[in-house]
């Protein structure tokens, strides 16, 4: 192999035909879908984001939560995804309809970046807003500041740095965590208030709902 | 290691580009040509079986079946029914919507239309017509008048796809007719080949109705038995 | 009629290329050293998750990726420009002018480097694996970066007049391949992002392309030129390095979207991905039988040579790696063990045991020809080995046994989640302390480099002290 010319333009070759089909093709064709409407109804799949959901993705990236929680649901005749999102633990009814499905690439038309994730030292989160566990704003917040008053053998980060702990002037904050208890809980006249960064993360993990219809990921009968 | 550990390393020894500047020859063994090869086949086999038709919107490889359920015997046909549902998701439903209903006032609903279940004066060759050619004007659908015009397919869609798309939509949504076959879609095609324009409600009014014949419609759900369509009997009018 | 070098030419090249490529092997040193740090302590946060607790900087979701792109950019990816500048410079016989030019390049890859694991921990990471550095950071990386390719590509446009040995179509392949990869990915994930719709296969293509694009290319280039030369034998089946070399370049690729199957991304996408995986098993058993073959008979060299040494248990690592991932690729495998700790097992085996190994055993090579001088001690270079040689194996084995149980229980619904977790423990705090050895060996290495270098700078302050080589 020593004409140089050949080796150069086989190089070039090689790369970019998996370029063109893993890089521009998915650009041009998946980068083009946009959101359906349901035409009785009006609404829009996948649902708008808020803004302060929105502005929680960054906080989400910046504290590197994609590197424990994947937001990716496989279908079932591949992996039980589905099926766990459904169990009891998660404090849903055995028999719920909770319409869940795999996850396609329009699921994520909103997200940025889509927070599709390689890891689950936690649970997947695609669907993380639809857990009746957890999917009010106190519990979250509760959570985030102490996941060990959740549930006792969570291996998460405490995302205190997330909150502040201040003296109670006159009137306690209907902002304030309800229910701390164990060595980070507050002492009495103090409390403990989400600052922003912590607001528009629990906006955003609230949002995470992906049961929605869309035409290229028909919601699977579960037994 | 210790004794020499460094000095050896240091020591000049003749230059790899020198040893293999000459080309020699060297046995390639027999096994790894055949290994390489039986590597080759296997990852071919399972692109094909795997690789959803190659469309952008399949993302469950197992959801369209090319190769059949059948063990040995021949491939079945593949279901009309998904078929056709991937080429109505990607070319019907932006107007006529995925739950067939239309848009009130802009496009024509097919679940229940005359024009689909070829009632009253409407035959199974209007409807394909329709699909190749496009449509324009004036239009009343289940009693509704529309007035809109619909691009034609027949340069994008194969016969085996506009046959899939109409016995789609016409055992969809509580619809019920006979499966239009990929033949009867031919011999319309090559009726009308001449024709540039799209139709008009009167020009398919002035043209009589022909049927195709009565085929079973496979379910859906259930694989089938491979069955060859059968040909259409039914000739052109008069 | 081609003439070679005489040992006096060599000397030459190896002072044109000195000062750039001491700088990157320094760098890369002291990347490594903090890179296993932070593993080491993300991976005790695993285990503990209250130490350290309730610090921003200190989370374990700002302190795993530092620690990835410290050990990938900074380690790995310095070495490897090193490498990659004294190699072509090396085979091609030419020396390196203007070596002003990448060593100011150098310096500015590892300052941006500093400021993107700065960053991250500070929490303006991007979130996306391996582009977590804000975009201006990557700006800097792509920009610096080509300053040293290009220096790479002029020395092999000068080299001298004769044939082109199988490393050099790696580097040059490597050399060309990264700055599109890097820039593409960059541009539609960072600088101007495309839908979201559209990220997970371009994020899964770079992610992959990182470690069989870039890495690999240049750790190859290096195992089969030191292998041959140290040996002073010729590679056993050198007419397959042809088929070697397309095969890996045509499949590579396309490996990286293997694991999205069942995810975001076509159906033909993920199943293209698992083909090319398995098809990647053409060229590693190809080069494996160039880089193992040509050592049998002679494993008794690894005695004596230490960059052989490294440069074998990384072929060895290769093989294993490579012929595992197309094993993991399979959908059933894939099913079970993706998200998994079998994956980060994966990575540690290619980046540690396979890339960090064969870059050691060229830094063995290299530096005592630049500097003039042999290693200061054999015990150091022993040790480093053999910590890195358990350090990895056992973090290895505990990732891949603990993934694979862990793989099971999240794959089972009828196991409670905090089960999956309960059962790693053991092995995650094993892995932990497997880490902490690692980064205790890269001080070793550190320790070495540093040493050597002082040693050398000394000798030549003070002339009375010959040089010898």
């Amino acid at each position: 192999m020593n004409r140089i010319p050949l080796l150069l333009i086989g190089i070039f070759l090689a790369f970019a035909a998996a370029w063109l089909g893993l890089v521009a093709y998915p650009v041009l064709v998946l980068g083009n879908l946009q959101p359906e409407t349901d035409a009785d109804s009006g609404d829009v799949s996948p649902p708008l984001l808020s803004g302060l959901a929105v502005a929680g993705q960054k906080v989400y990236a910046a504290n590197g939560c994609v590197s424990c929680h994947s937001q990716m649901v496989r279908p079932a005749y591949l992996a039980n995804d589905i099926a766990r999102e459904m169990a009891v633990e998660n404090g849903n009814e055995p028999d719920s309809d909770l319409n869940l499905r795999q996850t396609v690439a329009r699921d994520y038309l909103r997200d940025q970046p889509a927070f599709i994730g390689l890891q689950r030292i936690g649970p997947d989160l695609a669907n993380y807003g639809l857990e009746k566990r957890v999917a009010t704003l106190s519990e979250i917040h509760r959570h985030l500041y102490d996941p060990r008053i959740v549930s006792p053998d969570s291996i998460m980060p405490s995302y205190r740095y997330l909150y502040s702990l201040r003296e109670i002037s006159g009137q306690p904050s209907n902002e304030a965590l309800t229910g701390l208890t164990g060595p980070h809980a507050p002492e009495p006249g103090y409390e403990v208030v989400p600052t922003e960064d912590a607001k528009v993360l629990a906006a955003y993990l609230l949002s995470l709902k992906r049961n929605y219809p869309l035409s290229e990921a028909p919601v699977e009968p579960t037994e | 290691m210790d004794e020499g550990f460094r000095e050896a390393e240091l020591a000049s020894t003749r230059d790899v580009t020198e040893m293999h500047a000459v080309t020699e020859r060297e046995p390639v063994s027999v096994w790894l040509i055949v290994l390489i090869m039986i590597l080759m086949f296997g990852g071919g086999m399972f692109l094909w079986a795997n690789s959803g038709g190659f469309e952008a919107n399949v993302y469950n490889a197992n959801a369209v079946s090319w190769s059949g359920a059948g063990s040995g015997g021949a491939a079945a046909p593949p279901d009309p029914m998904v078929v056709g549902k991937r080429v109505f998701t990607r070319t019907c439903a932006v107007c006529h919507q995925a739950s067939g209903l239309g848009v009130a006032g802009q496009f024509p609903p097919l679940v229940g239309s005359e024009w689909v279940l070829s009632e009253d004066w409407h035959g199974d060759n209007h409807i394909v017509s329709i699909v190749l050619d496009g449509f324009q004007g004036p239009v009343t659908v289940k009693g509704e008048a529309y007035n809109n015009a619909m691009a034609p397919w027949g340069a994008i869609l194969k016969d085996s796809e506009v046959a899939a798309v109409l016995t789609y939509v016409r055992n969809e949504w509580g619809n019920e007719a006979p499966a239009i076959t990929s033949e009867f879609v031919a011999e319309i095609r090559s009726q009308h080949a001449d024709r540039r324009d799209p139709w008009t409600q009167a020009e398919l009014q002035s043209i009589e109705r022909v049927q195709v014949d009565a085929v079973a419609v496979p379910a859906a759900e259930a694989p089938t038995a491979p069955e060859t369509a059968p040909a259409t009997d039914s000739t052109p009018g008069a | 009629m081609t003439t070679f070098p005489t040992p006096s030419q060599e000397k030459d090249v190896d002072a044109s290329v000195r000062l750039p490529v001491m700088i990157f092997f320094g760098c890369a040193a002291s990347w490594l050293a903090l890179g296993t740090f932070l593993g080491a302590l993300a991976a005790i946060k695993l285990v503990w998750p209250g130490f350290l607790d309730g610090f921003g900087f200190l989370t374990y979701g700002r302190i795993a990726p530092a620690a990835v792109n410290a050990l990938v950019y900074g380690w790995a990816s310095s070495a490897g420009l090193g490498i990659a500048l004294w190699l072509l410079a090396r085979l091609g016989r030419t020396p390196l002018r203007y070596a002003v030019l990448p060593v100011a390049a150098a310096i500015c890859w590892n300052f941006g480097v500093f400021l993107g694991v700065c960053a991250i921990l500070a929490g303006y990471s991007r979130g996306i694996f391996l582009l977590e550095f804000p975009g201006f950071i990557s700006a800097i990386l792509f920009g610096s970066y080509l300053f040293v390719a290009v220096w790479g590509i002029v020395l092999f446009r000068n080299r001298s007049p004769g044939p082109v040995f199988a490393s050099s179509w790696y580097l040059l392949a490597a050399l060309l391949w990264f700055p599109w990869m890097y820039f593409s990915a960059n541009a539609l994930l960072i600088w101007y992002p495309v839908s979201g719709s559209a990220q997970a296969p371009i994020a899964a293509w770079f992610a992959g392309g990182m470690m069989a694009l870039w890495l690999t290319p240049i750790a190859l280039a290096s195992a089969l030129y030191l292998i041959p030369q140290i040996l002073g034998r010729r590679l056993v089946s050198y007419n397959l390095s042809v088929l070697g070399f397309w095969s890996f370049a045509i499949f590579a690729g396309w490996s990286g979207t293997a694991l999205l199957i069942g995810g975001p991304v076509p159906a033909w996408m993920a199943s293209a991905g698992i083909v090319a995986s398995i098809f990647l098993c053409v060229p590693v058993l190809v080069t494996s039988i160039n880089l193992l073959g040509t050592m049998s008979g002679s494993f008794g060299a690894l005695q004596w040579s230490p960059s052989l040494r490294f440069t074998v248990t990384g072929a060895f690592a290769f093989l294993i790696a490579y012929v595992g991932g197309a094993l993991l690729a399979l959908p059933s495998a894939s099913a079970n063990f993706f998200f998994s700790d079998v994956f980060i097992g994966q990575g540690l085996l290619l980046l540690i045991g396979f890339v960090s190994m064969c870059f050691f055993g060229a830094i063995y090579y290299i530096v005592p020809r630049l500097l003039g001088r042999p290693w200061c001690c054999d015990g150091l270079i022993a040790l480093h080995f053999w910590l890195f040689l358990i350090g990895g194996s056992l973090a290895w084995l505990c990732l891949i046994f603990g993934g694979l149980l862990q793989g099971y229980a999240l794959n089972d619904p009828g196991v409670r989640f905090s089960s999956s977790v309960g059962y790693v423990a053991p092995f995650r705090l094993v892995t932990a302390l497997s880490l902490i050895v690692l980064f205790v060996g890269s001080k070793c290495f550190s320790a070495l480099l540093f040493l050597s270098i002082f040693r050398a700078l000394e000798e030549t302050k003070s002339p009375s002290q010959a040089v010898t080589v």
